[in-house]
């Protein structure tokens, strides 16, 4: 089955514009900061937000066409895990599970033993008597999820299933939660906003930002071409944009740059490795075709490297060790000269 | 601080320990068991318990209606809902007698087509209690219903349940504490109905004179009568708090 969305959708003074199409059988990662609209994309396809325009077909279901089809959420075949799990908490763990197919008209003996086997596939049948409150919020995951596959859904959407979780759970049940959604047989669509949470459970990536996707693609293509400077700022490099002739890169705003790429001809993207730049005292001898300076704007430490952001032709972000930042005496303000092997730079159109 | 409120405490207590103090024990057990006092007595309840029930059937969509802000104008149609809470009842009585009186807007109506009429009937002063209690039920309950977040109400609809279902399995179970603080706030004030029933349905023993009512007309020949009776309100009043003390609604310290 397959998701084919072309719509546009508003929440307020906001305007959400799709067009794309997902497969059952992947799983797709809407990824996208704050305020991009995954959540109203997530809405839209569960129908609990109507279009304004456009077209959504779940395989050859009609779900939405304006103006005057929109099939409502009871009868979409979507399970949803909500952001903070949305668990009744008036209701014991196997309540909670067993509400799906009840409300489809499961007998109560089927829906409780529909609902037993999946916490047993999920490892939580020991909680099945205890109310929401009285959880971890690992379990309380698990819950939302075996809920929302109770009444085993043709599409399966998660809004930021892990950003409710603190650090330490968030590893184990991030692998967890990779188990169980690759097994799922539908589409699984799920919003984050946490590039690990994408790279790790996606086989591909839809990029939202202002209500719009900006790329599309596997995650390993995001990450080597990245087509804009937030998915560039996510993925950790420096994109630097320009055009590219003989092998030279004009760089928009001043600069120039070898690259690798001969034939690339017109206006494109680069992608600059920031553990790919070497940063120097006094102008650099060798190699490195590419040198430049500039002065150090900040300094800031990231896990066991220090991150240099340098305003430059083009203005650049390097990492470096703690000794060499000790050998440079860098502070902000200071001139360094930028050096960066021509093969390091990766060049490709827009 | 301390004087002035101290001043609001016994203000608001002395009154009822001087009934307690002034109550004829001796012919207490006989004055209540009278039967015009269990006439009085037995119509409140009946009363009190229809006009809540009416207004649960009907207030409770309503407070649903205004939280989830479905119809245009809500902030004006809260407004409108909430005038009888701040009417002096004898205005409701007067307004009531109006609408649904046999002369009324829509009590003429009703009259002529139906011969039904409310003044002067028991069911008129369900009416009367319901028009000036309803209001408690509405807002108490709407608050509850508007600090439910949506998300539960999306999920029970993405898991496939009925709107029907929803609102009995989700919203309604999710808000009980609201809605029962609400019934009772609403029953309370049914209970103490005065101004609207006297002026809407009259005070006449065994058909309109609830115990309110009784207590008013006793006053006038048998103090001790009046005293007795408003001894057994104030006993239900007392019990009231007592009932929903320590869950609904007390101080909020977490």
């Amino acid at each position: 089955m397959k998701i084919t969305s072309n719509f546009t959708a508003t929440r307020g003074d906001f305007t959400l514009i799709i067009d794309t199409i997902v497969s059952s059988g992947t799983v797709t990662a809407v990824l996208g900061p704050n305020g991009s609209g995954k959540s109203t994309l997530l809405r839209v396809l569960a129908g609990l937000q109507k279009i304004d325009s456009g077209k959504i077909n779940f395989g050859k279901r009609v779900m939405n066409d304006t103006p005057s089809i929109h099939v409502p959420p009871q009868d979409r075949s979507v399970g949803v895990v909500f952001q903070d799990y949305a668990l009744f908490p008036h209701m014991s763990i196997m309540e909670n599970i067993a509400f799906g197919p009840r409300s489809l008209g499961a007998s109560r003996k089927d829906a409780h033993a529909k609902a037993h086997s999946h916490m047993d596939l999920l490892g939580i049948s020991e909680i099945a008597d205890r109310k929401p409150s009285h959880i971890s919020g690992g379990q309380a995951q698990r819950v939302a999820l075996a809920r929302a596959l109770a009444t085993e859904p043709d599409v399966l959407l998660l809004d930021e299933p892990l950003a409710a979780l603190d650090a330490l759970t968030r590893e184990s049940v991030r692998t967890e939660l990779a188990r169980h959604i690759k097994a799922f047989e539908g589409c699984v669509v799920f919003v984050t906003h946490d590039p690990v949470d994408a790279m790790i459970l996606a086989d591909r990536v839809i990029v939202l930002e202002d209500g719009a996707i900006t790329q599309e693609g596997t995650p390993g293509e995001l990450a080597a071409r990245p087509a804009t400077d937030y998915v560039a700022a996510l993925m950790g490099v420096n994109l630097i944009r320009g055009s590219a002739h003989d092998g030279v890169l004009h760089v928009d705003g001043g600069g120039i740059l070898q690259i690798p790429q001969q034939q690339l001809e017109g206006e494109v993207l680069a992608v600059l490795r920031p553990e790919a730049i070497t940063l120097h005292v006094n102008k650099p001898e060798g190699s490195a075709r590419n040198v430049w300076q500039g002065t150090v704007r900040a300094i800031t430490q990231m896990h066991d490297r220090i991150r240099v952001s340098i305003e430059a032709s083009p203005s650049v972000v390097a990492t470096i060790t703690h000794s060499s930042l000790a050998d440079l005496k860098l502070s902000v303000g200071t001139l360094v000269w930028v050096s960066a092997k021509t093969l390091t730079i990766e060049a490709y159109s827009k | 601080m301390l004087v002035p409120g101290l001043v609001a405490l016994i203000f608001l207590v002395v009154p009822l320990i001087a009934l307690i103090a002034q109550t004829p024990w001796d012919a207490f057990p006989k004055i209540i068991s009278s039967p015009e006092a269990l006439e009085a007595l037995r119509l409140s309840l009946l009363t009190s318990l229809a006009a809540t029930s009416l207004a649960a059937l009907f207030g409770i969509p309503m407070a649903w209606l205004l939280a989830r802000e479905v119809l245009p104008f809500t902030g004006l149609l809260r407004a409108l809902v909430i005038v009888p809470l701040l009417l002096p009842p004898v205005v409701s009585g007067v307004a009531l007698l109006e609408a649904l009186g046999r002369r009324g807007l829509v009590g003429r109506f009703l009259y002529d087509n139906f011969d039904i009429t409310f003044p002067f009937t028991t069911l008129g002063v369900v009416i009367a209690a319901t028009f000036v209690a309803m209001p408690f039920l509405i807002i108490t309950l709407e608050g509850g219903f508007r600090s439910l977040h949506q998300r539960y109400e999306d999920a029970a609809a993405t898991l496939g349940a009925s709107s029907r279902r929803i609102f009995f399995r989700v919203t309604l179970p999710m808000v009980a504490p609201a809605a029962i603080a609400g019934l009772v706030l609403c029953w309370a004030r049914a209970l103490g109905e005065f101004g609207a029933t006297i002026t809407f349905a009259g005070n006449f023993p065994g058909v309109t004179q609830t115990m309110p009512l009784a207590v008013y007309t006793a006053l006038e020949s048998d103090r001790s009568v009046a005293i007795a009776l408003s001894l057994v309100l104030l006993v239900v009043s007392v019990g009231v708090l007592v009932g929903l003390r320590g869950r609904y609604l007390q101080t909020r310290t977490s």
